[in-house]
């Protein structure tokens, strides 16, 4: 059995294998992060260590659903980032041997593959490909959206 | 006994030796009579073949015997040929290519060759690795994927590691055997073998099993040279690690006083148990950055040798001298120094010095900052002849060349895409250097000045922080934010009048001791809204690209010394963040690198 983190993204819904989170931290302090992409939001202050936060909603094309007071911070050693979503959900316990997945091939939506859950369909984030799509954003002069913001 | 935890601290120690012995072949060189050179030289080469045969390195231990053999003879003369010296450095350079294979886990290769006589060239043409070691085991990247269907992946796993296995050496594998055992979702395995087989041959052994979907074989990726990969050793000496345990007995009797005042609800004794927690970690802190400090000797150490072989093949005659070496710096700042004072050398080598001359590498103290200076007496620049380049390459314009000062031409050509060099040499390559020099000086919070004096030479001198994991910084306001500057990067600032201010064409500018300044807005560059300006507006002048600017701020927060953070991987890859700190009240600051935002928005096309 794996246990999952879902989280909403406007009408559809995600998750992240719990294996993958460090934590979730709410109503943390969010402070300007200066030259950067428009997909980060702030830089918070977790447990004494500076992480970016990613809009994940913007990176994934939901800009106008409402952000979440609890974000969820990625396990460190691999990918120390912040993720923003719309809303979290209970845990989910999923045996992803026998349930129906279906493989996702497109290369550039960072889903791994769609799970059919009791009749709700669960897009599993795929890290990696986040990873390269921030990478591309942070590399590209100027980001591939605009240089800076002009909230917070 | 397990030997591979040992291997990073054998190449650092080795290392070190074989710099030595360069160090004290050209000293030698110099002197041939030099008895005790020839006798430290002796004894660099019995401890290299020591530590190599404790370790196990075969062929270096064998080497080191024959150099040591070899020295013998000279030893009881007193006095070495240089015919020897060329001999010995070659063998030197073989050691360093011995290291290199150790290095990427590569059989050493042999030395045979070299110990029965070979011409010495052999061996430094050896010196590039080679794309497939001459040996008859090479390493192969496998990677095998399972079908989405096949059940119990893990037991399937574990039967193909077991193949895996029996066609060669299996050097690792992930996951790993246990951690396949201990569950989990896999489906996926990776795998580097050291086998007699091609990888085609490997390739079809796996292709029979229904099961795998996938089968991919691959040379592995070669590692960065260098020793970047490897953790990093430091050698403490023993009285500091004393310093740090008496640190540690004194904070778990602080933690008791604490904890003792806060159970009797004494204030006073609290106040008191916290000021003495302060004065210790400022103490900690203190003595652990003194842990990172390193002689500047290690990265000028291999100069001599550089400048040596750089003189013998431009034909020219050059005195090399070093001054301060017993200078500290921070290790992570040595480490970036090494390429830009190979460079800066090779430019005074192949620009600098038309037939002889002496080039002195100086490194001081200046109050919290160190200055290394790199110093040739050849035959200097001419700043008329850098502004009519400049020109000419279209970096700067006729009208800015006129106004432009003597210095400020000389540090046109930190320019990208400036380059004097009449014709490529060998030596100094493109002239794609001097920009890189500068970027990396500043990217470690430095500044590089150039002067020169026509037919007088030409001096370059860094100003280097202590350590980079604290620094200096002026807070800046803007948009009711706190950004950080480096004070590196800060000539002065001040406030000016709005009257004060000119356009000349699109930009706005303002007198500054007699010189034109541009003014540009930290407000545009990071893309914040513009207000109207206001009647006093605060500027910084700070130089960039070898020219002040005046950088306009809504107001200055006072100057801090503060612990820089690194950023994570992959934020870590944006330009114009040099990384971000945590202030006493925990806001989080970054530090900006102007430099890099300006050409960052240059390249996006703003």
């Amino acid at each position: 059995m794996t246990l999952l983190l879902p989280f909403m993204l406007g009408e559809e819904r995600y998750a992240l294998k719990l294996t993958e989170v460090q934590e979730v931290i709410e109503d943390a302090e969010q402070h300007y992060l200066p030259a950067a992409p428009e997909v980060f939001l702030a830089a918070v202050n977790v447990h004494g260590r500076i992480l970016p936060v990613l809009d994940l909603p913007k990176l994934l094309g939901f800009p106008a659903v409402p952000r979440s007071e609890r974000m969820i911070v990625l396990v460190e050693h691999d990918f120390p980032l912040v993720l923003a979503v719309q809303q979290l959900e209970p845990l989910l316990s999923v045996d992803l041997e026998s349930a129906s997945l279906i493989r996702n091939d497109a290369p550039n939506d960072c889903i791994d593959g769609v799970l059919n859950w009791q009749g709700q369909m669960i897009s599993l984030l795929d890290l990696e490909q986040l990873k390269k799509r921030i990478e591309e954003e942070c590399s590209t002069p100027g980001g591939s959206h605009a240089t800076a913001r002009t909230d917070r | 006994m397990d030997m591979s935890k040992y291997k990073a601290m054998y190449l650092t120690e080795a290392r070190e030796h074989l710099q030595k012995m360069s160090a004290l072949l050209v000293s030698i060189e110099a002197d041939p009579h030099n008895r005790s050179g020839i006798d430290a030289l002796f004894r660099e080469a019995h401890s290299i073949k020591g530590m190599a045969a404790s370790m196990g390195y075969q062929q270096t231990a064998d080497l080191g015997h024959y150099l040591e053999d070899f020295l013998d003879h000279f030893r009881q003369q007193g006095q070495i040929t240089s015919e020897a010296i060329d001999r010995l450095l070659a063998g030197v350079d073989l050691i360093e290519s011995l290291l290199e294979d150790i290095d990427a886990e590569r059989p050493e290769r042999s030395v045979v060759g070299f110990c029965s006589g070979q011409p010495a060239v052999a061996a430094t043409e050896q010196k590039e690795p080679e794309p497939n070691p001459v040996a008859d085991e090479s390493h192969l990247q496998v990677s095998l994927q399972l079908h989405e269907s096949v059940a119990s992946p893990a037991a399937r796993l574990l039967v193909l590691i077991k193949q895996l296995a029996t066609l060669g050496k299996l050097l690792n594998c992930e996951p790993s055997e246990e951690m396949i055992l201990r569950g989990g979702e896999v489906r996926r395995l990776n795998a580097e073998i050291q086998t007699r087989l091609e990888a085609q041959e490997v390739k079809s052994c796996f292709e029979n099993y229904s099961e795998v979907s996938r089968v991919n074989v691959s040379a592995p990726q070669a590692k960065p040279s260098g020793n970047t990969s490897v953790g990093a050793t430091v050698r403490v000496g023993t009285e500091l690690l004393d310093r740090f345990i008496g640190l540690t007995g004194e904070l778990i009797t602080n933690r008791y006083m604490l904890q003792s005042a806060a159970g009797e609800k004494d204030w006073k004794g609290l106040k008191e148990g916290l000021d003495r927690l302060a004065r210790l970690v400022k103490n900690l802190h203190h003595q652990v950055l003194q842990v990172r400090m390193m002689p500047i000797d290690s990265v000028t150490g291999r100069l001599p040798r550089l400048v040596r072989d750089l003189a013998r093949k431009t034909g020219k005659e050059i005195q090399f001298n070093l001054e301060g070496t017993g200078i500290e710096l921070d290790r992570a700042i040595l480490e970036e120094l090494t390429d830009p004072l190979i460079h800066m050398i090779r430019n005074a080598i192949d620009h600098g010095i038309a037939k002889q001359g002496t080039i002195t590498v100086r490194a001081w103290r200046q109050r919290d900052q160190v200055m290394l200076q790199v110093a040739d007496d050849g035959m200097g620049m001419d700043p008329d002849a850098l502004r009519r380049h400049a020109v000419e390459k279209g970096l700067i314009s006729s009208a800015q060349a006129e106004v432009m000062r003597d210095y400020d031409a000389l540090q046109l050509i930190c320019l990208p895409g400036f380059s004097t060099a009449s014709q490529i040499t060998d030596t100094s390559g493109r002239g794609v250097g001097m920009d890189v020099v500068k970027a990396a000086v500043e990217k470690l919070g430095g500044v590089l000045h150039i002067d020169s004096v026509p037919e007088n030479g030409t001096r370059f001198t860094l100003k280097l922080p202590l350590s980079v994991a604290i620094i200096k910084v002026l807070l800046v306001n803007v948009d009711h934010k706190l950004v950080a500057l480096p004070i590196t990067r800060v000539l002065q600032t001040l406030e000016i009048d709005r009257n004060q201010i000119q356009t000349s064409g699109k930009q706005r500018v303002f007198s500054h001791n007699e010189e034109l300044l541009p003014l540009i807005s930290l407000r545009k560059i990071l893309g914040l809204p513009i207000p109207r300006a206001s009647e006093q507006i605060s500027v910084v002048i700070s130089e960039i690209l070898g020219r002040k600017i005046g950088l306009v701020v809504d107001g200055f927060s006072g100057q801090k010394e503060v612990f820089v953070q690194s950023l994570p991987h992959p934020v870590d890859l944006l330009r114009g963040l040099g990384g971000g700190t945590i202030l006493g009240d925990g806001r989080i600051v970054f530090i900006l690198d102007i430099q890099g935002m300006l050409e960052k928005r240059r390249r996006s096309g703003e």
